[in-house]
């Protein structure tokens, strides 16, 4: 019995110290012991560095002065003791002294009390005045005798430090030498002390953010995140790497780690708080997934610096037009019709056997496009095809046969046609062979689909056929709009794509009124009103919303006949093969209606990382940053921008095409009003090109967009602009025209009527325009240095300006006392007013003045847009 | 295999394996005991407590000496399964998300086990009520003096068998299999079956009037009458027969402890014969009226 105690009692005592090392043992604690060990470790090699930094003649020479002081005091140690008795004595006397005048002094203010509250209460102070008057002249008496003693001191003092301060100085400076390894030493003691086998104090360190139900632990581990220096420390010491930029506007006091890294926030061992462990659904994201939580707060925005993929991900779900089928709450795109086009008068477009290749695989049709690939039963293509095929629209036609039965058909247009459509930047929106932009339909083969009749209808009035669509309006004439119609009808394939114009067999010997019913149902149950818009058929898809997405539960997920090795376990893992396959998770029981949108690789990650935003668990509002007025304009009008591929041809905010005049600066430069309107219904500023400005036919929300847009861009007051307005003198009218004539500025500018004979390659804008086109402070900038505004344009620099200050060019001397500034103001306010000039202007295309600087850019522009500026 | 082991590893049944361990445990010691009993009543000697019960020792130190070891050992036990073994959390809480499947404490296992076969007004209010002043009312109703303070299982067979089929089969057994059995959506998965939260079984049930052809329109007084009949003959005709056969049974208690003692120990039975109705007949309700369910 008793041995059975004793083995008992010895289990337990092992039992009991097992306990206690499993509490020594824990990770976190290693991993600060790790970290403290680390601290001193670098301190000691600082201390190290600072140490051999020290032995420097500048030490050698601070050393070599105490011991010359030292020296200089002991041979005069006789003198120094001396003058140190004499000092104290000194000392004695003058504080004796001093002490007596403070006493006096203090006398004399209670003195001087009594003496007013005897003159207030009427008694006329003739007790007290003689005592005060007696006081005052002993004080005086003692200041001097204080003040001759204190000079006695003084000297005495001096005589002593005359030997002690080069002393103090010299320890002074060699303590200077060396702060930095005292300080290191005191450091590295302390850290040190920290660092031992069995350390004090190591603690969870935690943020509790109630406000955002978290309690982040993560710095338990990462000790050195928030302390700058330890960029090369090993994982988990190191500083966070984005440590100035995010660390420092998202400080984690407020926002914790786990927002943005998710994680467990409470775990305290490595795998529970990154790894993907049981019962916590926010596990760590990893390189680019992190950018699903910057969304979280900057939700209401489509471009975030710093969050690209996901950026790239919402515009993908807007422009393939997943909201169709996929309602996200809170996801609104800027233009509610669908993103195809409405299904209308197809049997007057294409055949039927074209609707059949498309509808089986959009793909192989046209590589590029949005539309995607169904998985269609047999015999259901033929039925949508023949439904759409069924559609007619007899006002397409006359206007064609019109134009036909007046211009013919001469193979000239071709070439004509094929230049027109280059310079009108179709390519712009439209792939053409192997140029073009795929923001439109290709239109390679586009002869192979569309008939001409279409073509010409489309070109003369695009929102006749469809009226949301994109495509504007570019009041072509109708020669115009007849020689690119006969220029496209000529792009058809050869081989495998030729075969898609004419007529279908009849499959299966179905009748055809059978098959168009067939078809209707077919629209309605596959989903095809999601992006088309359909007259008179209902859609009858049911399909689940996305909101929530992120938070759904493993669980809830349908995974099919995958197995695991296959398509991991986890949400991401879903959603990603669902985009990429719809149909993998299908069964006998589910069958997906969604189609394939044959995404490439970094599309289906940027999509899914969009998706992947979609929570229900978020930060609260308070924590989020909400837009300013100017950033919502901002946000509005780039939405505007892209909606409708102004890049096409403008450059805006550094990023386009260069066909047309580059908008940096547009706010600034042009009227609001004048944009408003001009937006509204577009004038060719440029008669001279083909190339112009089309109509979009943007409703008032979209242009007030853009003008907001253009204003806030360049940080100008909307919708109430201010400018200066020119109020001119006579004199200085006439000065200005004076310039203006004598600068030649008609010489290439415009002045109402477009001059006959000259190359329009050297015409610049309409100058009876100014006025209401210009802002005057625009003006003013633009005569006085046109580089800094564009770089590369061929407006010349009137006013050469040549190492810190303009010069006036000789000719224009005498006028207006040769003031550069109150010239260029001239010239403005003359523009300001401009309507014209009777005289023909001289057909000379010559620059008038060729400034020095202006040379480089005139002979080679950097530049050569199509577009001259303004 | 793989997923019983870990099913029966999951920190929270751990105490449950144990317990149904010791429960067999103790049963069994408690039949060896028993048997051993009735060999030497069999052969004249009486039971080994009574030769026993004139041995005496100290309570110190021979009893204080092993209930001592055993406290350490229970220590150790401790130590070893709260340093080794985590706490069993799951997810945070969120009242919008019950998890799956839903089970209740251990010890109410058997309760939520009866909701599958049960309305929960029989299952939770009615069931427990009778089990509990069943086993209040034993002592009342048992008149068989033999067995005290000795074990034995041949002089009070039916009150051993009764009493550990309701332990063991109704309840015990119960409490395992919801604990081992009863995966996500509170289906039956056999032990080595995976856990599959998409698992379906076809759950078609039918009444008893609809097993039997009757209209369902007719008024449920009528429509319910063979529900009813067979309540009535459950707790009247059975009583009667066995009083016929086991006459000597009859008379030791009398009619009216007769009486109750058969309804408490056929109200018992009223589970698994329900239990095999359900699994061979599909059968929902015995009685279905527009207030309640049986």
């Amino acid at each position: 019995m008793s041995r059975a105690f004793g083995w008992i009692g010895i289990v337990l005592f092992l039992v009991t110290l097992w306990g206690f090392w499993t509490e020594y043992n824990r990770e976190w604690k290693g991993y600060q012991r790790g970290f403290r060990r680390l601290l001193a470790e670098r301190t000691q090699k600082e201390l190290q560095e600072a140490r051999d930094r020290l032995s420097g003649p500048e030490l050698e020479k601070a050393r070599a002065a105490l011991e010359q002081a030292v020296t200089i005091k002991k041979e005069n140690q006789e003198d120094y003791d001396e003058g140190v008795k004499e000092r104290k004595a000194a000392r004695h006397i003058f504080f004796k002294e001093d002490r007596k005048r403070q006493f006096i002094k203090s006398r004399l203010d209670a003195a001087l009390y009594r003496y007013e509250h005897e003159v207030k209460s009427g008694r006329a102070g003739e007790f007290e005045k003689g005592a005060v008057e007696e006081l005052k002249r002993e004080l005086s008496e003692q200041e001097e005798r204080a003040a001759g003693l204190e000079k006695i001191k003084d000297q005495a003092e001096a005589r002593v430090e005359h030997y002690d301060s080069p002393v103090d100085a010299a320890q002074a400076d060699i303590g200077r030498l060396e702060a930095d390894v005292r300080r290191l030493e005191k450091k590295l003691r302390q850290t040190q002390a920290q660092a031992l086998v069995f350390p004090r104090g190591l603690e969870i360190k935690q943020f509790n953010l109630e406000e955002l139900g978290r309690v982040d632990r993560c710095m338990t581990c990462h000790m050195g995140a928030d302390q700058p220096g330890l960029e090369d420390a090993p994982p988990p010491f190191a500083t966070h790497p984005q440590f100035k930029t995010l660390l420092a506007s998202h400080p984690p006091e407020k926002f914790g780690c786990t927002s943005c890294h998710g994680g467990q926030g409470w775990a305290t061992t490595r795998e529970a708080a990154h790894g993907r462990v049981e019962f916590w659904h926010e596990p760590l994201l990893d390189g680019k997934f992190i950018e699903t939580r910057c969304l979280q707060c900057h939700s209401g925005v489509t471009q975030l610096e710093g969050a690209p993929v996901v950026m790239k991900g919402r515009q993908l779900f807007e422009q393939y037009g997943c909201w169709g089928c996929h309602q996200i709450e809170g996801f609104k795109p800027l233009e509610e019709h669908r993103v195809g086009p409405k299904l209308v008068s197809l049997g007057s477009k294409t055949s039927q056997k074209w609707l059949e290749a498309w509808i089986r695989d959009p793909k192989t049709v046209r590589p590029k496009t949005r539309m995607p690939a169904f998985r269609f039963a047999e015999g259901e293509v033929e039925a949508i095809s023949a439904y759409l095929a069924s559609l007619r629209d007899d006002t397409i036609g006359p206007g064609y046969a019109a134009a036909e039965k007046e211009l013919g058909h001469l193979s000239q247009y071709l070439a004509e046609g094929q230049e027109l459509v280059g310079k009108l930047n179709c390519a712009g929106c439209h792939k053409v062979g192997a140029e073009g932009d795929v923001y439109a339909p290709e239109l390679t083969l586009i002869g192979d689909k569309t008939r001409p009749e279409w073509i010409y209808q489309w070109l003369k009035d695009p929102k006749k056929l469809q009226p949301h669509t994109h495509m504007p309006d570019f009041r072509l004439t109708d020669r115009e709009a007849f020689v690119i119609t006969e220029y496209l009808a000529s792009l058809k394939g050869q081989g495998v794509r030729a075969g898609l114009q004419g007529g279908v067999q009849q499959g299966g010997g179905e009748p055809q009124e059978t098959l168009i019913a067939r078809g209707k149902e077919l629209i309605a149950s596959k989903g095809c009103m999601a992006c088309h818009e359909v007259e008179g058929i209902e859609q009858k898809l049911i399909i689940p919303p996305l909101t929530g997405l992120a938070d759904k539960h493993i669980h809830e997920l349908e995974f099919g006949y995958t197995r695991p090795e296959e398509v991991p376990r986890t949400v991401y893992d879903w959603v990603r093969h669902k985009i990429n396959k719809p149909g993998v998770f299908d069964t006998e029981r589910i069958f997906a209606n969604m189609p394939t949108f044959n995404l490439d690789d970094s599309e289906v990650e940027a999509l899914l990382t969009y998706l992947m935003t979609l929570t229900e668990h978020g930060l609260p509002e308070s924590s989020r940053s909400p837009l300013t007025e100017r950033e919502r304009a901002i946000e509005l009008g780039r939405q505007i921008v892209r909606e409708h591929n102004c890049t096409a041809c403008h450059k805006i905010e550094g990023v386009g095409s260069d066909v047309a005049p580059d908008l940096a600066g547009e706010g600034k430069k042009v009227r609001q009003d004048w944009l408003f309107h001009f937006l509204k219904e577009p004038r060719t500023l440029r008669p001279w090109l083909d190339a112009r400005m089309p109509n979009f036919g943007f409703d008032d929300k979209e242009v007030t967009g853009l003008v907001a847009y253009f204003a806030a861009l360049d940080g100008e007051p909307y919708p109430y602009e201010s400018f200066e307005t020119p109020a001119p003198t006579e004199e200085g009218l006439e000065a200005g025209k004076q310039l203006f004539e004598m600068f030649k500025c008609l010489a290439c500018h415009v002045a109402g009527e477009v001059p006959e004979g000259v190359p329009t390659e050297n015409l610049a804008p309409d100058l009876t325009q100014v006025k209401h086109r210009l802002k005057p402070e625009w003006v003013k900038a633009w005569l006085e240095d046109p580089q800094k505004i564009q770089p590369g344009t061929r407006m010349p620099t009137n006013w050469p300006y040549i190492m810190g200050r303009y010069y006036v060019p000789p000719p224009a001397k005498d006028i207006l006392g040769g003031d550069v500034a109150l010239q260029i103001q001239a010239v403005r306010d003359y523009l300001m007013v401009f309507e014209g000039v009777e005289e023909e202007p001289e057909p000379l295309p010559e620059p008038a003045v060729v400034p020095a600087e202006g040379e480089a850019t005139q002979a080679e522009p950097v530049q050569e847009p199509v577009f001259e500026t303004q | 295999m793989e997923h019983f082991i870990k099913i029966l590893s999951k920190p929270d049944n751990i105490p449950i394996a144990g317990m149904v361990l010791l429960v067999f445990f103790y049963t069994g010691w408690a039949f060896v005991m028993a048997i051993r009993n009735d060999l030497r009543i069999k052969a004249g000697k009486g039971p080994l407590e009574l030769e026993e019960s004139g041995l005496k020792v100290d309570v110190m130190p021979h009893l204080l000496k092993r209930e001592f070891i055993a406290a350490l050992v229970v220590t150790i036990i401790l130590v070893i399964w709260s340093v080794a073994v985590n706490a069993p959390l799951e997810e945070i809480a969120n009242p919008a998300v019950t998890p799956n499947p839903s089970k209740a404490p251990w010890y109410f296992l058997g309760l939520q086990e009866m909701l599958v076969y049960f309305d929960p007004w029989l299952a939770g209010v009615v069931f427990p009520t009778l089990i509990i002043l069943g086993l209040m009312a034993i002592p009342y109703l048992d008149k068989n003096a033999k067995g005290n303070g000795y074990y034995t299982l041949q002089e009070r067979p039916f009150a051993i068998f009764g009493f550990l089929f309701g332990f063991l089969i109704l309840w015990v057994a119960m409490i395992f299999t919801g604990t081992f059995m009863r995966g996500p959506g509170w289906n039956f998965f056999s032990p080595f079956e995976p856990w599959d939260v998409h698992k379906v079984v076809p759950l078609t049930n039918v009444d008893l009037s609809e097993l039997l052809d009757i209209d369902p329109k007719t008024p449920w007084y009528v429509r319910e009458v063979p529900g009813f009949l067979f309540l009535l003959l459950w707790f009247t005709f059975i009583p009667y027969v066995v009083a016929l056969v086991k006459r000597a049974f009859f008379a030791q208690l009398g009619i009216v402890r007769y009486w109750v003692t058969m309804f408490l120990f056929l109200f018992m039975l009223l589970l698994p014969v329900k239990m095999i109705l359900r699994w061979t007949l599909n059968l929902k309700y015995l009685i279905v009226t527009p207030w309640f369910n049986i």
